[in-house]
């Protein structure tokens, strides 16, 4: 589903994040990307989502060619992606409602189908009580699940979680890696980076070990 | 979807509705300087027109010359619409009509020394300048005729004077307009700074950049519109307030409005397009 051939990324000539990184991701598969920080780990979640390009190489994802996805097509392709990021990247302004339903009708879904999905999302990961909240009324670890229910709402192929556990305490953690484990068991492929090197071995999952650009175990 | 861009644009307004009144009443009152001269010239206009509608050109005859004699001649030069004769005595009363109390010098005159004349009216076809001098000289050498006085001078003058007044017209909505795209361009900016993390979810989520600019797009031309209603009552203040004081202008209030209404979409369009290809590339 995933596919990384030599990717090298260099930012302004000067700095390089990757260095002829090469794997692949299954589909349903779920991988840990590890490595201390800026080892390159978000530069392969970016280039995945086509934030970025690679320098060099060749990235495909669900058969697409990164490198040949047009500007205006991009929106498309990312619709079939769910990113979830350390700072979870939430409209606080809006409420947990609020923020779903901006998703849904930003890439123009009708009114009653975008109701129903949010009503199932929220059910889904017990957050229904707290539908009205803004997320300055919720812990760390309520904001990271809106967070994975905005990525979920739209039903995507794939999962990129940037850090998910970052700013969260023990406890949410667990339950939040749990949610992971969960949609990756529906048949969603999840890639998550983090600097927990443990983890992979806790849930018996395949992990890409990076430092400074290059793949060390995995 | 269409209530979608518009709540978001309404959201937007909403998080900064000083700064939006503020733009709006500066984007006003700088389209009310197009206005002030829309309305000054669409004026100028109409009297001109009204002036231009008037012009005739006038042939004076020899004494012996009869009317009757050279009338068909001059019925017979394409685009001669009207011909009115002015006997010598009837000269003699317009002129004394015109120079009112000063007419008392004609009092002491021992005979009349004004000729008889013909005043031809062309069609508006023909007034132009070189349509008026080909009138001209035909006149000219109709036998009888001693002088013609066609006035191209005054209509080349009218001419000259209309272009002027609309090349000034055109400097001026120049840099209005470069003015009031600058007032909208700085809110828009403000605006996307202000929403970034709506743009940047939009993106991630995969959201057109359609969708993206569209409530940006809205913000301006809503701003524009606003504006140059804004402009528009301002204008009309002026407008009553000047008819008080005996200075009658002509107000097209339909024509106004839309004028108004379209360049505000228009202007604070282009604002919201440059702000949003400058910071969303």
């Amino acid at each position: 589903m995933i596919e990384f051939d030599n990717v090298s990324k260099t930012y302004q000539n000067k700095w390089t994040a990757l260095n002829n990184v090469s794997f692949t991701v299954e589909r349903g598969e779920f991988l840990f990307i590890t490595g201390p920080t800026g080892a390159g780990k978000t530069t392969i979640l970016k280039i995945i989502y086509a934030e970025e390009l690679p320098t060099a190489g060749k990235v495909i994802v669900n058969n697409k060619n990164i490198a040949t996805i047009k500007k205006k097509e991009i929106s498309l392709y990312r619709r079939n992606i769910g990113i979830i990021f350390q700072d979870f990247k939430l409209l606080y302004d809006r409420t947990v409602y609020e923020n779903l339903e901006f998703v849904l009708k930003a890439i123009n879904m009708k009114g009653n189908e975008i109701r129903e999905k949010i009503m199932r999302i929220l059910t889904r990961l017990g957050l229904m009580h707290k539908k009205d909240c803004y997320p300055y009324q919720l812990s760390g670890g309520e904001q990271q699940k809106v967070a994975i229910a905005r990525a979920l709402v739209k039903d995507p192929e794939i999962i990129l979680a940037d850090e998910p556990t970052g700013n969260i305490d023990e406890e949410a953690s667990k339950e939040i890696i749990n949610i992971f484990k969960e949609i990756n068991l529906m048949g969603t492929t999840v890639v998550m980076a983090t600097h927990h090197s443990e983890l992979p071995q806790l849930l018996k999952k395949r992990r890409l070990h990076i430092v400074q650009g290059k793949i060390v175990d995995g | 979807m269409v209530s979608f861009i518009f709540k978001e644009s309404l959201r937007g307004i909403r998080k900064k509705p000083l700064s939006f009144l503020l733009s709006t009443f500066a984007f006003g009152l700088c389209l009310l300087i197009i206005l002030i001269f829309f309305l000054l010239t669409y004026n100028l206009f109409i009297s001109l027109k009204i002036a231009y509608d008037k012009i005739e050109i006038y042939a004076f005859l020899d004494e012996k010359t009869s009317f009757s004699e050279i009338k068909d001649k001059i019925s017979l030069i394409n685009g001669v619409e009207e011909i009115r004769y002015i006997s010598k005595d009837e000269a003699l009363k317009i002129l004394k009509e015109e120079l009112k109390e000063e007419a008392s010098f004609l009092e002491n005159l021992d005979r009349n020394p004004l000729p008889p004349s013909l005043r031809i009216r062309i069609s508006p076809k023909a007034k132009q300048v070189d349509e008026i001098k080909r009138i001209e000289d035909k006149l000219r050498l109709i036998p009888g005729i001693k002088d013609v006085w066609a006035g191209e001078e005054l209509i080349s003058k009218l001419v000259k004077v209309l272009n002027n007044i609309i090349y000034i017209d055109i400097g001026i909505l120049i840099v209005v307009a470069l003015s009031v795209i600058f007032i909208i361009f700085q809110n828009i900016e403000q605006s996307l700074f202000n929403r970034q993390r709506e743009i940047e979810i939009m993106q991630l989520v995969g959201a057109t950049d359609y969708f993206i600019k569209a409530p940006f797009y809205l913000e301006g031309i809503l701003e524009g519109v606003l504006g140059g209603i804004f402009s528009f009552i301002l204008l009309f203040i002026i407008y009553r307030i000047m008819s008080l004081s005996a200075i009658t202008l002509s107000f097209p209030t339909i024509l106004l409005l839309i004028f108004t209404i379209l360049i505000g979409a228009f202007l604070g369009g282009i604002g919201s397009n440059l702000a949003l290809n400058r910071i969303l590339k």
